[in-house]
């Protein structure tokens, strides 16, 4: 079953979120434009305004306040990924060529502080302070997240609490902030809205957790990208971390990695296959589902209805996931 | 009230704490705060019946968002393979990371209205910037004209968000050729140098034509500012003879 039938029934919301989506992004330089609505063509899951509309709906749900905050942090989104490939220096994104491949770096560039600026545009006709307050926060947030994640690129001494820590920056916290902007734009009392914070905090932290363990157990077509590419572009995540506690892995690792730009394909399925052998991938299966665990904890206390279940199944869904 | 080099001071200390950052500073130059763009911008903020805090806010985050926009300004356009190096990526975070504490500093304030006066400026200047990027610019002029524009751009919403007179075909004029005056001499890291854009644009462009078109266009824009300056109002009198001594002095220097 696919994510989207759990909320097929927001499909008529969901659809107008995309269509303000694409009228926001209609810049008026024919190239600004179709930079910005490339993403946008090329898909992706609207996972953020999913979470925004349905966390509305828990409160005294209005589309048109719901859209804009939907709108916003899909924008946000949006512009750390096209930012991100200027970073990576992607050439592909969801299969697609991205912006910096298709132009330069410097158009990407701006298309990214554009669609950042429209989202921002956007969301101010909302007056409402701790909205305001949470979403800047986020943002800052996730830049720090991003420079610390550079910083701790090759670092092969760093523990857990360094890798959680980068991934509630890199996913969970605009989980987070979607879920709880939701329920604030919808008059939701700032303890309820809290408990969905904490909702999408935990989904963010499960999710990226599954992601990082599929970058080694799904196929180079499934991902869209080689696989074992984070640890090629040095990022430690959470099955390497575990995998680093067997001293023959972590010997391996350092060798091959003595010098990053020489690892060749041989050198990564060697260091997969490894890594596969041992217990890194379950135990971090068993982290993930911490998290799902405390996620459906987190909505638990809050007034059932449609929307609250659609919640626990997005997590039992999440938790399911194996491609 | 008018504005005293104290005041540029303290601001772009200010300024300088707030984007210090240790793992950044490590790697990528400290970015280039326009002292000309904000000697105007105070000019404006000040002359305002905003509160103390509220003059501070708008002065720090404007030139937060302006510094965000040139910092990406320095992102090389071609990552050239394997030398795309650490301090590359980082001006990519470091140019976000300020855009984020623009809209931070003003949520703390809970200014929606300045937040959104700054982010439609940025949009604009993202505008311009993609229009000098990918069209054919013929003349060295016409890359001034849109420069022109790019640059009074985020003054001039803060102005009309003020409702300040200042005019600001001045700014924009004085920005131009300030920087100009400054780039026919060095190109400073940190900005994005009309040499470089003129010459991607124009291949044929050597380096020795660029400064020769150059020092024309100085001199023409100090003409021209020389009688714009008296547009400048009576409220701004001090910016006013500011700009007129400037002015007098490059024109002894370019005689000398």
């Amino acid at each position: 079953m696919k994510i989207a039938k759990i909320y097929g029934y927001l499909k008529k919301d969901l659809a107008m979120v995309e269509e303000s989506l694409n009228n926001v992004i209609q810049a008026e330089h024919p190239v600004l434009r179709d930079t910005s609505t490339h993403l946008l063509k090329a898909g992706g899951k609207r996972i953020r305004p999913v979470f925004v509309v349905l966390a509305g709906q828990m409160g005294n749900y209005d589309l048109e306040r719901v859209r804009k905050v939907a709108v916003a942090l899909e924008l946000i989104h949006m512009a750390t990924l096209v930012h991100d490939d200027v970073i990576d220096d992607a050439s592909l994104r969801r299969g697609e060529p991205t912006i910096k491949s298709l132009y330069d770096n410097r158009v990407a560039m701006y298309t990214g502080d554009y669609i950042l600026a429209r989202a921002l545009e956007e969301i101010t006709s909302i007056k409402q302070p701790n909205v305001h307050r949470l979403l800047a926060k986020t943002i800052v947030e996730v830049s720090v997240g991003e420079i610390e994640q550079i910083k701790d690129k090759y670092n092969w001494n760093q523990n857990l609490r360094n890798y959680l820590r980068r991934i509630k920056r890199k996913t969970a916290l605009l989980i987070a902030t979607s879920c709880e902007l939701g329920g604030l734009v919808s008059g939701l009392h700032e303890q309820e809205a809290k408990k969905l914070y904490q909702y999408g905090y935990y989904i963010g932290m499960s999710y990226q957790i599954i992601d990082d363990i599929l970058d080694f157990t799904s196929t180079e077509e499934e991902l869209g990208k080689p696989v074992g590419n984070d640890l090629l572009q040095g990022n430690i995540t959470l099955p390497v971390l575990f995998a680093m506690e067997n001293a023959d892995f972590r010997q391996l690792l350092q060798k091959t990695f003595h010098n990053p730009s020489n690892v060749d394909k041989e050198d990564m399925n060697n260091l997969i296959v490894s890594l596969k052998r041992s217990d890194a991938v379950e135990r971090s299966y068993q982290l993930s589902e911490i998290y799902l665990q405390k996620a459906l904890k987190s909505v638990s206390n809050l007034p059932d209805n449609k929307a609250k279940r659609t919640l626990e199944d997005i997590a039992k869904y999440i938790g399911k996931r194996r491609s | 009230m008018e504005t005293s080099s104290i005041d540029i001071r303290s601001y772009k200390a200010q300024i300088e704490k707030k984007i210090q950052h240790v793992f950044l500073d490590k790697y990528i130059p400290k970015p280039v705060i326009d002292d000309e763009k904000l000697t105007i911008l105070t000019t404006i903020i000040n002359h305002s019946d905003v509160s103390d805090q509220q003059k501070q806010r708008y002065i720090v985050t404007a030139m937060l968002a302006q510094t965000a926009l040139d910092t990406h300004d320095t992102v090389p356009a071609h990552s050239q393979g394997e030398r795309w190096s650490i301090a590359n990526q980082l001006k990519v975070l470091a140019g976000d990371y300020y855009s984020g504490l623009y809209y931070l500093l003003l949520s703390e304030i809970d200014d929606f209205e300045f937040i959104h006066i700054l982010a439609s400026a940025i949009k604009e200047i993202n505008e311009i910037k993609m229009k000098i990027y990918q069209s054919s610019i013929g003349t060295f002029q016409d890359l001034m004209d849109m420069r022109e524009e790019m640059e009074f751009l985020l003054l001039q919403h803060v102005a009309q968000f003020l409702g300040d007179s200042f005019p600001p075909e001045v700014a924009g004029k004085w920005l131009v050729t300030n920087k100009l005056i400054r780039q026919t001499h060095k190109p400073e890291s940190g900005e994005l140098s009309f040499s470089d854009v003129w010459m991607e644009q124009a291949a044929s462009v050597s380096g020795s034509y660029f400064v020769s078109n150059a020092k024309a266009v100085v001199r023409e824009n100090l003409r021209q500012l020389e009688i714009l300056v008296g547009k400048i109002p009576e409220s701004h009198r001090l910016y006013r003879e500011y700009l007129h001594s400037v002015i007098r002095q490059h024109n002894y220097n370019e005689a000398r």
